[in-house]
């Protein structure tokens, strides 16, 4: 069994069933998780912000930062491994940690979100699972072969989603 | 004896900072000094030598040309930087063992205080007074070290505490710590701080990072620097584990800085990166 670490902007593809993809510590980021359970390739992405016009320099070397750059690049991915992505892809979203604040500047975990769906939407994709917001963070791994996605957080345990 | 006691005495017994980190501490602290002595200092330690040299070269501070002398890197990180650097890199009993009772890794505590450091620095050149981004970096390295003390007696109680925040979602984790040992990590921090003859503002920093709003108001502006730095790293998946996130952030911050939606996330995708290549520094 390999493991495949995904950081922050970054996201990892796999037909192998012999994979499991992670990626750590999510707070106000959002994981997409997509898994195709007819071919077995599923895919996970580790976003940071919403929109990639407020930093178009970083989106170039880094597209997987933004959702608006990054959900097209990692459907790309999964696309040229086999996935017929608009009648079979399952998505699940984890992460978008609540950060409680008055002046609606620090709530950047609903922001993403909805930027994620709305990228998601124009894709003609919708998640069956949120496992989002909350005030703690979270980690995922999804065993490509199984499709079985799993959530850790520190003190909360682990689950199955 | 009581816990708080026991913690007392384990602040007391704790091994001080390096004499390396001392003097550099106790030079920042006084503002007329030498620039020329800080690189000496420096310079006298090859291991911190070899780890600033590798922070000026690395991306975050990318020039055109390679930095190879201690004046050049000092002039470009700047002296609390350099002083952040040495602090972190000569004090593994603080930064580098296993924090069991926040279930964070090894590293863990080092990586969270290197981060809050960078997003301390950028989000403190947002202030509407002027504040110093060196030394909001300084703040940021050292303002959880309370955690490196209470760690184990928090690990004898962590069943407890599961429950608590199962109980309570969210909860602040500080309260937690004062209803569970009669203290907290800010509140021991400080006072190893304080033995160790750490500048004030810093203890300041150290003491109030989740409650800006109750320092001197001179150094609320600094303070909510810190506090803020500390919710960004958070947010960006470098926490301490448990607790990670499981604070209060203090909305006070508009009276000190300008910020929207669209600076927030600009600050994010600069530190991103800067995180990034932090990887590199925290081995």
């Amino acid at each position: 069994m390999s493991i495949v670490y995904v950081g922050i902007g970054e996201w990892a593809a796999s037909s192998d069933p012999n994979t499991k993809i992670r990626t750590l510590g999510l707070g106000s980021c959002i994981g997409v998780v997509a898994y195709c359970s007819i071919s077995n390739i599923g895919g996970l992405l580790h976003i940071a912000l919403p929109d990639s016009q407020i930093n178009t320099q970083r989106a170039a070397t880094k597209p997987g930062v933004f959702a608006d750059t990054g959900i097209p690049l990692f459907l790309k991915d999964l696309q040229e491994l086999g996935v017929s992505y608009q009648q079979r892809l399952v998505i699940k979203l984890i992460g978008g940690a609540t950060i409680m604040d008055a002046n609606q500047v620090f709530n950047i975990g609903k922001r993403n979100l909805l930027a994620v769906k709305k990228i998601l939407w124009a894709n003609q994709l919708g998640a069956i699972v949120e496992e989002v917001g909350g005030q703690f963070s979270r980690s995922v791994e999804l065993d490509v072969g199984t499709g079985i996605t799993r959530i850790n957080s520190p003190g909360r345990g682990s689950w199955e989603i | 004896m009581s816990t708080t006691d026991l913690i007392a005495r384990r602040v007391e017994d704790f091994q001080p900072l390096p004499i390396v980190a001392m003097r550099l501490l106790k030079l920042m602290g006084n503002e007329n000094h030498d620039a020329r002595e800080l690189i000496q200092i420096v310079s006298l330690d090859a291991a911190l030598t070899l780890r600033v040299m590798s922070v000026a070269n690395s991306t975050a501070y990318a020039r055109m040309s390679r930095v190879t002398t201690m004046a050049q890197a000092v002039s470009l990180l700047g002296e609390q930087v350099v002083v952040g650097i040495a602090i972190g890199a000569s004090s593994p009993t603080i930064y580098k063992n296993e924090l069991q009772g926040y279930e964070a890794d090894v590293g863990a505590l080092w990586a969270h205080s290197l981060r809050t450091a960078i997003a301390a620095k950028e989000i403190s050149r947002r202030c509407k007074t002027r504040i110093s981004a060196d030394e909001a970096f300084t703040a940021g390295i050292l303002h959880d070290i309370g955690k490196a003390v209470i760690n184990e007696f928090l690990a004898a109680r962590l069943d407890d505490i599961e429950t608590d925040l199962k109980m309570n979602p969210n909860r602040d984790f500080a309260t937690v710590e004062r209803e569970i040992l009669g203290t907290d990590h800010t509140e021991v921090g400080e006072a190893m701080a304080k033995k160790w003859n750490i500048p004030a503002r810093l203890c300041s920093a150290i003491r109030f990072h989740h409650k800006p709003g109750e320092a001197n108001l001179e150094d609320q502006p600094f303070v909510y620097a810190i506090h803020l730095g500390d919710f960004l790293s958070m947010a960006l998946g470098e926490g301490t584990g448990i607790d990670t996130l499981v604070h209060r952030l203090d909305d006070n911050y508009v009276k000190y800085f300008d910020l929207t939606h669209a600076s927030i996330e600009s600050i994010i995708a600069q530190i991103q990166s800067e995180f990034a290549d932090a990887n590199s520094l925290i081995s």
